[in-house]
């Protein structure tokens, strides 16, 4: 009698956090799980024009195809590497880039430049592709002029498989970091001021205040955006190598995105493309289900 | 009211010439296709204009607003953008708040969170997804654009932590005792704390929705619904040139990169625009501050 | 026990979608209107065919892809112009274009269009992609074109068509055609070669009649300045091979491997009449050796492996680079913008080089750019015949006193001046500028008569006064492409044609992007001197054991099975 007294009250304090959910979890089985029934073209040799219910069924063949692709070992590689160090820049980077600029005291410089790195993201890899092709090139290159400065010979960047990957992944920081700044920004402003207060109190210095409390009140949301870019574990940006990469760098720079593009280009290939993009979700799903397990056992934090 | 010692002002010179340096580094190419858009197209063509526009030009800007569907197009976005941020943050405050209680407040929680995350990373793919929009009659229609994207699990779960590292407990529980319920509370004390986390995946979902195209593209059968970013996509995008089926008009159409350009120019001008007037929400401190009286 | 319950809801949530994809589905079944053809039907056809028009209003739901060279005049679109107004008044057939899409578009709305089991138009006009048009003709829906062909088309279409029956190729399905090939100028992006006349004048060079005298002129404009700058910075030759070898024009080095007798990246027919795929012929290790030469000598650019066509072509009008092999339009875009960078920059087009022995070749450009496709369920398949039959003899290559033989609207597409045609875009009013009305029709450009517009140009470029409504057209484009195009007229019996034109075959699908990726790697890495030429030997064994020999075997198979139609 008494447990369901009890129940019954939580009940009435939790139905309407039941209710707010209603609406998001309508849409999602519409949008969501509903197509996802079409994740069985991973199993199908599917044809537009059959369908569904009238495509060949052909096993595990798709996937099959992808790992006796005779590069099928190179290109993975080349993804994951490029894709985790990414991963890792686009969470240091940031990071450090919104602890200069909380130090900077004059709030129009601070808004001046915030804007100014926000900028490149939104610009496609088709245009930027065709800008550093004309920055990185070996005769006459901006970026090579100005090594020569420094008595550096000419590098080849995007011919180069090694210099292909550094550039590769170097752009794309640069490109992105203002815009992931903002989450960062946004944490620090909900930072209590008190703290601070208090830390002055206590006679801390600014290296002191920002050590001791600015980067530790961004650790949590670090590990919440770091555990969701594992999302992105096996997508190293397709349209940036796309739009950059060329038969020199083949060996170093082709990954499983602009694989899969290429064999679509030659015969439309649905299931194909479903059943490696199954094998990518798959692995970014084990790999989220086991930070977020770690997350919660060492630091007792539930990242969603 | 700072202690500044020697080694902290030098730093912060040196941080300042840093992040000017940064700037221009991150501006340079947008002054680059902003002076080609200014550029005669022979100029354009030839590459040889850098920061600055050769044999000035307006043509190409007088090209891009004299064509209605870019134009039409521009309204198109900024009736995706609203309607499609407010629709998209009221998910993520409804459902962010509801997840962002403890277990033992919400029972079942771990399970929803899971729902939502897993559709974050396995998803059916585009004829699925078509074949359901089109069912459901939206083909044509703003709803395509706004509702398949309307939860989005990612700002979901920001949103639910800043919920829960900036929104102080006791201020809660204090609400709670006096008798006030959990809608209540979101609006009232949840809503007002969190404006910088709001503004921040409102920018979000804002720039998503402007950038968006391929969903424009399958769901839109008449160009005139385009958003811009689809209709932009449709002249920039590398046509795959292998196949045998080349026209020389339309690769002299798609090369025209001074109209290009001044296309891309107007057409990223106002989500930049957006930022800057949401940054006074970043302001540290103000409210918080306001909140606790 | 409670813990099930969620799982179960949304179990029963998911079995209840199914039935509702299970519903998508139910819409599926076949299509059994078939179109029977009866006696008496088809007497109602050939009087329609005869009068040049029907009697009672007939609609077309036509689906076309829109190539962004298509322009309409502020508030007309695809179903509101002349065009359209014409076809009405000429045929009473009322034109609706149900949808349109652009070229980066229109794949992947066909290909939805295919799975959702939507509704299919009674038209689809479409350029792209062989394995679209392949899902389309597997589909079922569309009807076999060649008895109405012969049927119902004209001599003059007819006899545009018989100029290439190989356009055919790729829509034939055990014998039968299931798609019309649309025709454009013959070719029309084979390469010749643009050099700067400026430059071979500051040389006192004379045009290359082989690939040795190009080498002499490639060293003097790659070594002594040129531009008279005073940098070492321009190349000889601007050449992409970012997209392989042979691409599909502009900066092309098609015809270096010509000059070896080769063509890279096609199928070529061998003496024993079996197509072989030309990059893993012997003479393209020569040829390979030639560019790795040249890329050592600075004759090409150092990053030549990073440019596609338009970047490289990019280094002749910037006036970085003195030859470009590129087709005979070139003259009118990319390469003026040359005059951009140095305004007394002059260039003609010349004939390709010939090798050490003797031979000189080029990849020839399709007849075909696009098809067009019939619904079975269409009760007017003659429609089309109809609309097709009266451009070819009206449009194509129109008499005096034809009612197209200026074009289709007086004020839209020609302008007559003092009793004189013009087509001269700037006497338009800037209100109501030119338009090109062909470019709206069903065949994409209107009716192209493939052979006709080398053989006028070079007939122009010899002095011949242009007295036809097409021959006064052609002479309204600059004087350095009707040149070129005479050029390119002079070689026409070098241009090497790809004859697999077809549907992939199973072992092309699934090994060609392996095969296809080394190929490009192997030649790069040789050229760029990181691969030893043996590379080349190791590449093609390669080649072979990894599914080129299979591949092979089955586009011959292929090609016996069309090459009778």
């Amino acid at each position: 009698m008494k447990q369901r007294v009890a129940r019954r009250w939580n009940f009435k304090l939790t139905w309407p956090l039941h209710v707010m959910l209603v609406p998001g979890i309508v849409l999602v089985l519409i949008f969501a799980y509903l197509p996802m029934l079409g994740l069985v073209m991973a199993f199908q040799d599917f044809q537009p024009q059959l369908g569904f219910f009238r495509s060949e069924w052909i096993g595990f063949e798709n996937f099959k195809l992808m790992f006796e692709y005779p590069d099928a070992r190179q290109v993975i590689w080349n993804t994951l590497l490029i894709a985790v160090i990414k991963i890792v820049a686009h969470l240091i980077v940031p990071l450090i880039f919104a602890l200069l600029l909380n130090e900077v005291r004059k709030m129009v410089f601070k808004r001046f430049v915030q804007t100014l790195v926000y900028l490149p993201h939104f610009l496609s890899w088709v245009i930027l592709g065709g800008i550093l092709l004309d920055m990185l090139s070996t005769d006459g290159g901006l970026v090579n002029q100005a090594l020569g400065w420094f008595g550096i010979d000419p590098i080849f960047f995007l011919g180069n498989g090694d210099w292909f990957r550094f550039t590769v992944i170097f752009s794309d920081v640069w490109k992105d970091f203002g815009f992931s700044t903002i989450i960062f920004l946004a944490a620090l402003s909900g930072i209590n001021p008190d703290f601070y207060e208090a830390a002055l109190i206590d006679g801390a210095n600014r290296w002191q205040q920002m050590l001791k409390i600015t980067l530790p009140s961004l650790i949590p949301i670090t590990i919440v955006v770091g555990t969701l870019s594992l999302g992105n574990i096996l997508n190293a940006g397709f349209d940036q190598i796309f739009n950059l990469y060329n038969p020199l760098v083949y060996e170093k720079g082709d990954i499983i995105d602009t694989y899969v593009y290429r064999v679509g280009l030659i015969g439309g290939d649905f299931g194909f493309g479903t059943a490696v993009g199954v094998f990518k979700s798959l692995v970014s799903f084990i790999l989220i289900v086991i930070s977020y397990r770690l997350a919660y056992k060492l630091a007792n934090y539930r990242i969603f | 009211m700072h202690h500044r010692s020697l080694s902290y002002r030098i730093f912060s010179v040196g941080n300042n010439v840093l992040l000017a340096l940064l700037s221009f580094l991150c501006i340079a190419p947008l002054l680059h296709v902003l002076a080609v858009s200014f550029s005669s197209s022979a100029a354009a063509d030839a590459n040889i204009v850098k920061l600055w526009p050769i044999g000035f030009s307006l043509e190409a800007y007088k090209v891009t607003l004299a064509n209605e569907y870019f134009i039409g197009s521009f309204f198109n976005s900024v009736t995706r953008t609203l309607l499609g941020t407010a629709v998209a943050v009221g998910m993520s405050i409804l459902i962010g708040y509801s997840l962002s209680k403890e277990t033992n407040e919400f029972k079942g929680r771990n399970g929803y969170a899971w729902f939502f995350v897993f559709t974050m990373l396995f998803s059916g793919g585009l004829i699925p997804g078509y074949m359901i929009v089109q069912k459901l009659g939206l083909l044509n229609s703003i709803w395509a654009l706004v509702l398949p994207g309307a939860v989005s699990v990612y700002n979901t779960i920001l949103l639910m932590n800043f919920f829960r590292t900036s929104v102080p407990k006791a201020l809660e529980e204090a609400a709670f005792i006096d008798g006030a319920g959990h809608f209540r509370a979101l609006w009232s004390i949840y809503l007002p704390i969190s404006l910088p986390s709001l503004a921040t995946i409102s920018l979000f979902t804002m720039v998503g929705h402007w950038n968006a195209w391929f969903d424009g593209l399958i769901y839109m059968t008449q160009s005139e619904k385009y958003p811009m970013s689809t209709l932009l996509q449709t002249l920039v995008v590398q046509r795959d040139l292998s196949s045998m089926n080349v026209n020389a008009d339309e690769m002299k159409e798609l090369s025209n990169r001074t109209v290009k350009t001044a296309q891309i120019f107007i057409a990223t001008l106002p989500i930049i625009a957006v930022y800057p007037f949401l940054q006074k929400f970043f302001v540290k401190g103000i409210v918080l501050g306001s909140v606790k009286e | 026990m409670k813990r099930w319950i969620k799982p179960v809801a949304l179990m029963t949530t998911l079995v209840m979608s199914m039935g509702f994809l299970g519903a998508c589905a139910s819409s599926n079944g076949e299509n059994t209107g078939k179109n029977e053809v009866s006696s008496n039907n088809q007497a109602a056809v050939k009087s329609v065919l005869e009068a040049g028009k029907f009697s009672e209003p007939v609609k077309m739901d036509i689906v076309r892809q829109m190539t962004s060279d298509v322009k309409f005049r502020t508030g007309e679109d695809i179903n509101n112009n002349p065009h359209v107004t014409w076809a009405k008044e000429a045929f009473n057939i009322d034109l609706n274009y149900v949808w349109t899409a652009d070229s980066s578009a229109i794949d992947t709305k066909i290909r939805l269009l295919l799975s959702a089991n939507e509704d299919l138009p009674d038209i689809v006009q479409y350029r792209g992609s062989q394995d679209v048009i392949d899902a389309l003709i597997d589909s079922g829906k569309f009807v076999e074109v060649g008895d109405l062909f012969e049927q119902y088309a004209s001599d003059a279409y007819k006899s545009a068509m018989a100029e290439d029956a190989s356009v055919w190729n790729p829509y034939v399905r055990d014998g039968k055609k299931y798609a019309l090939p649309i025709l454009d100028y013959a070719n029309n992006n084979d390469t010749v070669l643009w050099i700067r006349d400026d430059w071979m004048k500051k040389f006192n060079l004379q045009p290359p009649a082989t690939i040795a005298e190009m080498e002499t002129m490639m060293d003097m404009f790659a070594n002594q300045d040129p531009d008279g700058n005073g940098k070492k910075d321009t190349v000889g030759l601007a050449v992409g091979l970012k997209n392989g070898m042979n691409t599909w024009g502009l900066a092309d080095a098609d015809f270096i491997f010509g000059a070896y007798g080769v063509m890279p990246g096609q199928w070529n027919a061998g003496s024993d009449g079996k197509l072989a795929y030309g990059s893993v012929q012997p003479e393209v290790k020569t040829a390979l050796g030639k560019l790795k030469e040249w890329m050592e000598k600075g004759y090409i650019h150092k990053e030549a492996g990073l440019h596609d066509e338009g970047k490289a072509a990019e280094l002749f009008s910037s006036g970085k680079a003195g030859i470009v092999a590129a087709p005979y339009w070139a003259g009118g875009w990319p390469l003026p913008a040359v005059k951009e960078v140095d305004k007394n920059a002059d260039y003609s087009a010349y004939p390709l080089p010939a090798g050490p022995d003797g031979k000189i070749g080029r990849s020839q450009s399709g007849v075909s750019n696009g098809v067009v496709l019939i619904n079975k369920n269409y009760e007017h398949p003659e429609a089309f015949f109809l609309y097709a039959n009266y451009l070819y003899e009206n449009q194509g290559n129109p008499e005096a006193g034809s009612p197209l033989e200026y074009g289709f609207e007086e004020g839209y597409d020609y302008l007559i001046k003092d009793g004189n045609p013009t087509w001269d875009g700037a006497q338009f009013p800037a209100d109501q500028p030119i338009m090109n009305l062909g470019k709206y029709t069903i065949l994409f450009d209107g009716a192209r008569i493939p052979s006709l517009m080398m053989k006028t140009l070079s007939e122009l470029d010899g002095g011949k006064e242009a007295t036809s409504a097409f021959e006064m057209k052609a002479a309204m484009d600059l004087d350095k492409n009707i040149h070129g195009g005479a050029v390119n007229f002079s070689q026409l019996e070098f241009a090497m044609p790809n004859l697999y034109n077809g549907s992939p075959t199973k072992t092309y699908k699934k090994r060609w992007d392996f095969l296809n990726k080394s190929e490009k790697e192997t030649f790069n890495k040789i050229i760029y001197g990181d691969s030893p030429i043996e590379a080349f030997d190791t590449f093609v064994a390669q080649w072979k054991s990894s599914g080129g020999d299979t591949i092979t075997d089955e586009v011959n198979e292929w090609y016996d099975s069309v090459k009778s139609n």
